[in-house]
């Protein structure tokens, strides 16, 4: 999932940005508010961790521009202001989760994933596909019973497959949404990531989940599909 | 506590008290000054009444003694005397037996020769030779033929029913006749014909003893009396020489014929009667002194009533009143006591309230305004306190969290410790400023002046700001006309001075320029601070002294500028007693200029 992380201490921004990187979030960084702007009309995040306090435009004015530009990104506010006021203000101006400093890494890093659910219309943290149990939150993966083991940006892809299931992701967005801006655009990387992922959750398990379509991107089976023989087409339609 | 209420009614009615008493003793005085004053008129009305009484009884008396004594004359002439020739002769002969029979041979001759018609010539005034004692012996004898018990001693209308003395004196002095009482008495009643010869009536009105000791008034009238002569009446020879009358004088006009009749009266009864007058008179005073002073009392009690009356009435009355007076007051003190640290403002409206209270109003609400934005202020603070502190608490927290969440190197660990140790310091020099702002604050920031060289202290700083300023890549010049002591706190001022080089330096742009210059004049010594900096608009120009204001928020990614510097500069120079003030145009520079009195 890429983050975008609009926070004006340097010292902060360091910090939460290897705490996203090391749970598997793609983040790109913006120190004040022109150019946290520019990157949210750019690309499309997943979520954006925005603080109030910015230099040149602050927090609220970005998020007010945002939503009148059509931008509905999930947003969680950093503010260093406790009152109830500034929360309400920044709730009704199109946040969608408020957090004040200081605050725990792991308390933001699952808002941020309960954003990432919400964005996908996810309710449930844990996603069932046939067999395979995917828990957002504990950032847990069995297949059958048994405990798989992915790295932060394998799990990543998974879950993003997993959000889209039922519908053919392109490679374009895959990489959009699993790399941040620093990140070489190499294009086989993501079905290198792929063949990683199919090794580890279909090897050696029936049906095989993850389904590639030739010309378009790759897709997780959902479980409203139709068995795997039938056409592709029809579950297209479907999703 | 004494409330302004009661303390109110106390003075007020202590006030009341005193009047209604001044009041009181003021128409008692009024009161009784006029009463006296009536009493004295009533008084002196009486006495004149009382003498006015006694004068009309004296008169009274004295009159009907005149009456009487004029009555017994108009008798005497009237009754017993000839009126008439053909009268006269026939009193003639009656008198000339009792003539004859009384007074010897020489008045008959006498008597014979009158009868006869010889005309006795008279020369003067009196009787000449010894024809008067003839002629008064005739009348004595006359006289005592008179009734005079019947007649003359009846008292005349006397309410007394005293009998009055009656006494005839002939024109000699000589006593012709008496009355009975006094005959009874043996008792003649002085007679003195010399009392008339200054008196114009023919009457005199003395007091006299009168028998058995007691004393009594007596009048004294003189008529003349017709006897007639023994001879022809006519007219003497008249004096006038013409109208020679014929025929007989029917009235004899000798003034020698003039009888004195003494009529004389006890006045024990008028003396009586005075007394009782008098005595009425007193007894009227003695009323009117009793009724002035039951007056007076009267008044007394009435003013008396008066005063309680208007006092009680005032008790209740001025509760009221002063309830109403302090109406305005009391929603004062209630609307006071209903502000809170919540609530600031004042529960009444200045119009609503008296003129008197309404600079109190003024006041209370200025100082309520005060202390509102004082309050105000001081929330802020601690908002921005807590805001400032929480940034670099919030970095601090998530360094360690990555850093906890999985094993790391040695390496890693460090570059942690190293990132937590900067924002640490960031967190030490805020608290710093803050503690600074606070002792200022709270007055415990002790400024020790000594005599110090302006330039040196200048200097010193300089020394410090230029490495600094070369590594952000500005000019730093410093200029000083001429050495200058300086009378003040030199480890203040640096701090000052460093403060506002380091802003200098912090808003300035790459390749700028700073300057320190150090002017002395007659006012004092001038620290110029010059940069050539993104300077101020006006609006943030006003706001810089205070207390975590930023004109750039974006300044804090950069520096631990919590917006305390210039607060804490402001607070330094005021307690240094100089001045700070400052000129900036936007995009050109700033420069603040801070005077410090000369020593």
């Amino acid at each position: 999932m890429r983050v975008l992380l609009v926070e004006d201490q340097l010292a902060l921004s360091k910090a939460l940005r290897q705490g996203l990187e090391e749970e598997g979030f793609a983040v790109d960084a913006a120190l004040d508010g022109e150019e946290a702007d520019a990157k949210a009309r750019s690309t499309q995040y997943d979520v954006i961790v925005l603080d109030v306090m910015l230099p040149k435009v602050d927090g609220l004015t970005l998020l007010k521009r945002w939503r009148g530009a059509g931008i509905s990104t999930h947003v969680l506010m950093l503010t260093a202001k406790t009152s109830l006021g500034d929360k309400v203000v920044g709730l009704d101006t199109g946040a969608d989760d408020y957090l004040t400093k200081p605050f725990e890494l792991d308390e933001l890093l699952a808002r941020i994933r309960a954003l990432v659910r919400r964005s996908h219309q996810v309710k449930d943290p844990v996603i069932k596909i046939y067999d395979l149990n995917l828990d957002t939150a504990a950032r847990r993966v069995t297949r059958a019973g048994q405990p798989i083991h992915l790295t932060p940006r394998e799990y990543a892809l998974l879950e993003f497959l997993a959000f889209h299931r039922g519908k053919v992701v392109t490679r374009t967005m895959i990489w959009e949404h699993l790399y941040d801006e620093y990140d070489e655009n190499t294009s086989n990387v993501v079905d290198v990531y792929i063949r990683y992922l199919r090794n580890k959750i279909d090897k050696g398990f029936e049906p095989a989940l993850i389904l590639t379509r030739w010309g378009e991107g790759y897709m997780l089976r959902s479980e409203d599909d139709p068995p795997p023989t039938k056409d592709p087409k029809d579950v297209k339609r479907k999703g | 506590m004494r409330s302004t209420r009661s303390l109110l009614i106390v003075y007020f009615l202590a006030l009341l008290a005193f009047g209604l008493g001044l009041g009181a003793v003021l128409a008692d005085r009024v009161v009784g000054e006029v009463l006296a004053e009536r009493e004295k008129a009533a008084a002196e009305a009486i006495d004149l009444r009382l003498a006015e009484r006694v004068k009309s009884l004296r008169d009274k008396f004295d009159g009907e003694l005149l009456t009487h004594a004029r009555l017994i004359g108009r008798v005497a002439r009237t009754e017993y005397f000839p009126q008439s020739d053909a009268e006269t002769r026939q009193f003639q002969k009656q008198l000339i037996p009792i003539y004859f029979s009384g007074v010897g041979p020489m008045h008959g001759l006498w008597a014979a020769t009158w009868q006869s018609g010889i005309q006795i010539p008279r020369r003067g005034p009196g009787p000449a030779g010894s024809q008067p004692s003839l002629y008064w012996s005739l009348v004595r004898s006359y006289f005592s033929n008179l009734q005079l018990s019947e007649l003359f001693l009846k008292p005349i209308d006397n309410e007394d029913r005293e009998i009055d003395y009656v006494q005839i004196n002939g024109p000699f002095s000589s006593r012709v006749s008496r009355s009975e009482n006094l005959i009874a008495a043996g008792y003649s009643l002085p007679h003195d014909r010399r009392a008339f010869d200054h008196v114009l009536e023919d009457w005199i009105l003395t007091d006299v003893n009168l028998p058995a000791g007691r004393t009594g008034r007596r009048v004294v009238f003189k008529t003349p009396l017709p006897l007639p002569a023994f001879g022809r009446f006519s007219q003497p020879a008249p004096r006038s020489g013409r109208n020679e009358q014929v025929g007989p004088n029917p009235l004899p006009s000798d003034p020698l014929q003039l009888i004195f009749i003494h009529v004389a009266r006890s006045t024990t009864e008028l003396e009586r009667r005075i007394a009782s007058y008098q005595a009425d008179a007193a007894n009227d005073k003695i009323a009117l002194k009793d009724e002035t002073r039951t007056t007076i009392r009267r008044v007394r009690i009435t003013l008396i009533a008066i005063g309680v009356a208007v006092f009680l009435a005032c008790l209740l009355g001025s509760s009221w009143l002063i309830r109403r007076g302090l109406k305005p007051l009391n929603a004062l003190s209630d609307a006071v006591s209903r502000v809170s640290e919540k609530d600031f403002q004042l529960a009444v409206r200045r119009e609503d309230l008296s003129t008197e209270l309404q600079p109190i109003h003024e006041r209370i609400a200025a100082t309520l305004e005060q202390l509102k934005s004082a309050f105000e202020r001081e929330k802020q603070a601690v908002a921005d306190i807590s805001h400032e502190l929480r940034t670099p608490v919030a970095s601090l927290l998530a360094t360690i969290d990555v850093a906890l969440r999985k094993p790391r190197t040695a390496e890693q660990y460090h570059q942690t410790l190293s990132d937590c140790r900067a924002i640490t310091r960031q967190l030490g020099q805020l608290v710093e400023k803050v503690m600074t702002l606070a002792y200022l604050d709270a007055g415990q920031t002790k400024v020790t002046p000594q005599k110090v060289e302006a330039v040196e202290v200048a200097g010193t700083c300089a020394n410090v700001i230029r490495p600094l300023a070369e590594a952000h890549g500005l000019s730093f010049t410093m200029k000083a006309d001429r050495p200058v002591v300086l009378e003040t706190d030199p480890d203040k001022l640096r701090e000052v001075l460093t403060n506002l080089l380091h802003n200098a330096i912090e808003y300035n742009r790459p390749g700028g320029r700073v300057e320190l210059n150090v002017l002395s004049d007659l006012v004092g010594v001038h620290f110029n601070i010059i940069d050539t900096g993104i300077g101020m608009t006006p609006e943030v120009r006003e706001k810089i002294f205070e207390r975590f204001y930023r004109a750039d928020p974006s300044r804090t990614a950069t520096g631990v500028h919590a917006g305390l510097g210039l607060a804490i500069v402001k607070e330094y120079v005021d307690r240094l007693g100089g001045t700070i003030d400052v000129e900036s145009e936007p995009d050109v520079g700033t420069t603040f200029r801070v005077t410090l009195p000369a020593a």
